[in-house]
């Protein structure tokens, strides 16, 4: 595209009266931008990782000033440090604390840095355990942990299938409905884990707008690949296209939503396992594979009268179920709490364009009558079912 | 990446420390004022105190906004005989309103409770000396606790007329330091830098007579202590009474409260000194003595 250079000046115009504005605010010429108190500093300790012998700290300055990091604490006696790169952090910059200290597996510490003014930060750990270092051995532990709450259930869920098939067309519609109902609770509960995450953030990250963006773009951007490369189910039953292509497409949808948010499931897993919560993480992993049995159901109703091969739907269940396994060792690396957010709201926007797209098919499949007992009574079953069997996983 | 990725700064309690307070040289020194002799033969210790707003080094790379006498934390110890006339002339050169309070006998209008001398003010106190014994000062300005924690004090000495045995003196000010303004302290010290004398070892000889002035000057912790390796000492409460004595190796001390020590080491090598409240030691308030033939 060619533009005239008029167009471009106008373009720019704005960014120079802008500019000039800015020149005057920092340059002092108005009676305004000196303070004569500096902004407090502000330290944010994301992530703690446990070695033999040695605390190490990830550290971002979340504050409007450079902060230089003075002291250590561990508990309440003072210890030595290394910091790399350096001690002194500008804005948003990151620094990698160690602290050599003989911390006592299962207690509890709180470690704290203290600023050159004197300000303190501190981060506690509930139980002292070794993080897990990312080998052949903990990736296969992790692995399995993942597989049980994701993979088997999600599998488990698919032998449905034979009997899913044998239903009338009212009773596969609730089971359709019952796939939303338990979609819808499954994408509120990853966006409330990831508002509460969210706002224990330091202000700077803006953690509830960073979760709608997180979460809206993944529902567009699932929404415009679909369309891209499938057409969506809706479009394609209403366009006459095969049953079988539309079902086969909103399956698919449907197991990479699921997938996506078993990613933030595993998350949690390996996160506690991680944080040396080895009871909960274990109690996770049960909750979620009776919990996760259901996701498998969602998956192959809309395939109930479609005629797949055994691989093909296989494969459809990996989608849904292998996601977790990645969570659980992502979790169980020690992640920021950033990155956990972005998975969980990246599950959440994914979910509910999958439930978007299940209600748009059966819109277009049912000619437009969405309001039936059938229907409403398995939304309201699929949330009921997944409110029960979540009361057996540990909050 | 830069090739700065691989630098690392080690942060140390023990690391190194800029220099706006000494407490080497404030462990033993006195100030006995500028002497006159009245007509009537009686001595004159002339002193002067400025309040000064001042950032200090309270351990390496922490920097604390403290309110000082004369530019340190704790202030110059002062000193006088039993009987002396002392005048204490205090220029308040700090942002708020101060005062000097000091412990001892004294008439009303120099207590240092009234008046609140402003920013830019001066005020003289004037009183005789008495009783002999280990005394201190500090700001009498409310809120009390934010005065003295700010570290408005410091100690004074009455000698007895007689004096005191021959000794090796030194003063050692125990005290805290609030960084974050949260009523509990961040660090403990002995002379005002957290941990100082581990690394600065205060040094003594085999066989000599050592003699502690020792104040606890602590706020927001109800009470401090000093405990002395290896060796046991004689200890006189407030100082006030030369012939009765406690012998033991610990003294516990409320705040305000003094005592004066007297110990002598058999044996060379190090030797800590340390307050009993053991997470007091962890954040500070341990030093070493270096005792050599």
């Amino acid at each position: 595209m060619q533009m005239k250079p008029a167009v471009i000046i106008a373009g720019l115009l704005p960014f120079i009266v802008l500019g000039g504005m800015i020149y005057l605010f920092v340059g002092g010429a108005l009676p305004l931008s000196q303070q004569s108190t500096p902004p407090s500093p502000e330290i944010w300790i994301e992530r703690v990782t446990l070695n033999p012998h040695e605390f190490v700290l990830g550290v971002r300055n979340t504050g409007a000033v450079e902060v230089t990091i003075a002291q250590a604490f561990v508990n309440d006696f003072s210890t030595a440090a290394s910091v790399r790169p350096s001690n002194v952090l500008p804005r948003l910059a990151t620094a990698t604390v160690t602290i050599q200290y003989d911390w006592i597996s299962g207690e509890p510490y709180t470690l704290t840095l203290l600023t050159s003014e004197g300000v303190r930060f501190s981060r506690s750990i509930d139980v002292a355990t070794e993080s897990p270092k990312p080998n052949l051995e903990t990736f296969g532990r992790l692995g399995l942990l993942g597989t049980y709450a994701g993979v088997i259930p999600v599998l488990l869920g698919l032998l449905w299938l034979p009997f899913l098939r044998q239903v009338s067309s009212q009773w596969l519609d609730f089971f359709l409905a019952l796939t939303a109902g338990i979609l819808i609770f499954l994408g509120v509960e990853a966006f409330g884990e990831a508002i509460k995450t969210a706002s224990v953030l330091p202000a700077v990250f803006r953690g509830i707008p960073f979760v709608a963006m997180v979460g809206i773009g993944a529902f567009l951007a699932l929404a415009l690949v679909a369309e891209k490369t499938m057409g969506s189910p809706g479009a394609a039953a209403y366009g006459g296209a095969s049953h079988n292509r539309s079902s086969l497409v909103l399956a698919y949808m449907i197991a990479v939503g699921i997938g996506l948010h078993n990613l933030g499931e595993g998350l949690a897993i390996g996160g506690a396992l991680a944080l040396g919560e080895l009871a909960l993480g274990y109690f996770l992993v049960l909750g979620f594979t009776i919990h996760n049995v259901t996701e498998g159901v969602a998956i192959v109703t809309p395939i109930a009268h479609t005629r797949i091969p055994i691989f093909q739907l296989a494969t459809i269940g990996l989608i849904g179920g292998l996601p977790t396994v990645l969570g659980t060792w992502i979790g169980g690396f020690n992640p920021s709490d950033l990155a956990s957010i972005a998975f969980l709201a990246i599950g959440g926007g994914a979910i509910f364009q999958v439930v978007y797209s299940i209600l748009d098919w059966m819109h277009h499949e049912s000619g437009g009558r969405l309001l039936d007992s059938f229907k409403v009574g398995g939304v309201m079953a699929g949330l009921l079912f997944m409110y029960l069997t979540g009361l057996l996983i540990p909050a | 990446m830069s090739a700065g990725a691989n630098s690392q700064v080690v942060i140390s309690p023990h690391g190194k420390l800029g220099s706006s307070l000494d407490p080497d040289s404030f462990l033993t020194k006195f100030e006995y004022g500028r002497v006159t002799a009245l007509p009537n033969g009686t001595i004159m210790r002339e002193f002067t105190l400025i309040a000064l707003d001042k950032t200090i080094e309270i351990a390496p790379g922490v920097f604390f906004s403290a309110w000082t006498f004369n530019g340190t934390v704790p202030g110059p110890t002062i000193r006088a005989t039993e009987g002396d006339k002392v005048h204490i002339i205090f220029y308040n050169h700090g942002s708020h309103m101060h005062t000097i309070h000091l412990h001892g006998v004294h008439p009303s209008e120099v207590d240092g409770v009234q008046p609140l001398v402003n920013p830019g003010g001066r005020f003289d106190y004037t009183f005789t000396a008495g009783p002999f014994g280990l005394f201190l000062y500090h700001c009498h300005a409310p809120p009390l606790t934010v005065h003295i924690s700010k570290g408005l004090y410091g100690a004074f000495i009455i000698d007895p007329s007689g004096g005191r045995p021959l000794a090796r003196e030194m003063v050692m000010v125990m005290n805290g330091y609030d960084t974050d303004f949260d009523k509990e302290n961040e660090f403990y010290t002995v002379n005002g830098i957290a941990f100082y004398y581990m690394h600065h070892p205060v040094k003594i000889k085999l066989g000599e007579s050592v003699r502690v002035y020792l104040l606890n000057m602590l706020e927001f912790d109800l009470i401090n202590s000093f405990h002395l390796h290896a060796n046991i000492f004689r200890l006189y409460r407030t100082g006030t009474n030369l012939t009765s004595y406690e012998i033991t190796d610990i003294v516990t001390l409320s705040q305000a409260e003094r005592a004066i020590l007297e110990f002598t080491y058999d044996y060379p090598g190090s030797y800590m000194f340390h307050a009993h409240q053991t997470e007091f030691a962890d954040l500070g308030w341990v030093g070493l003595f270096e005792v050599t033939s």
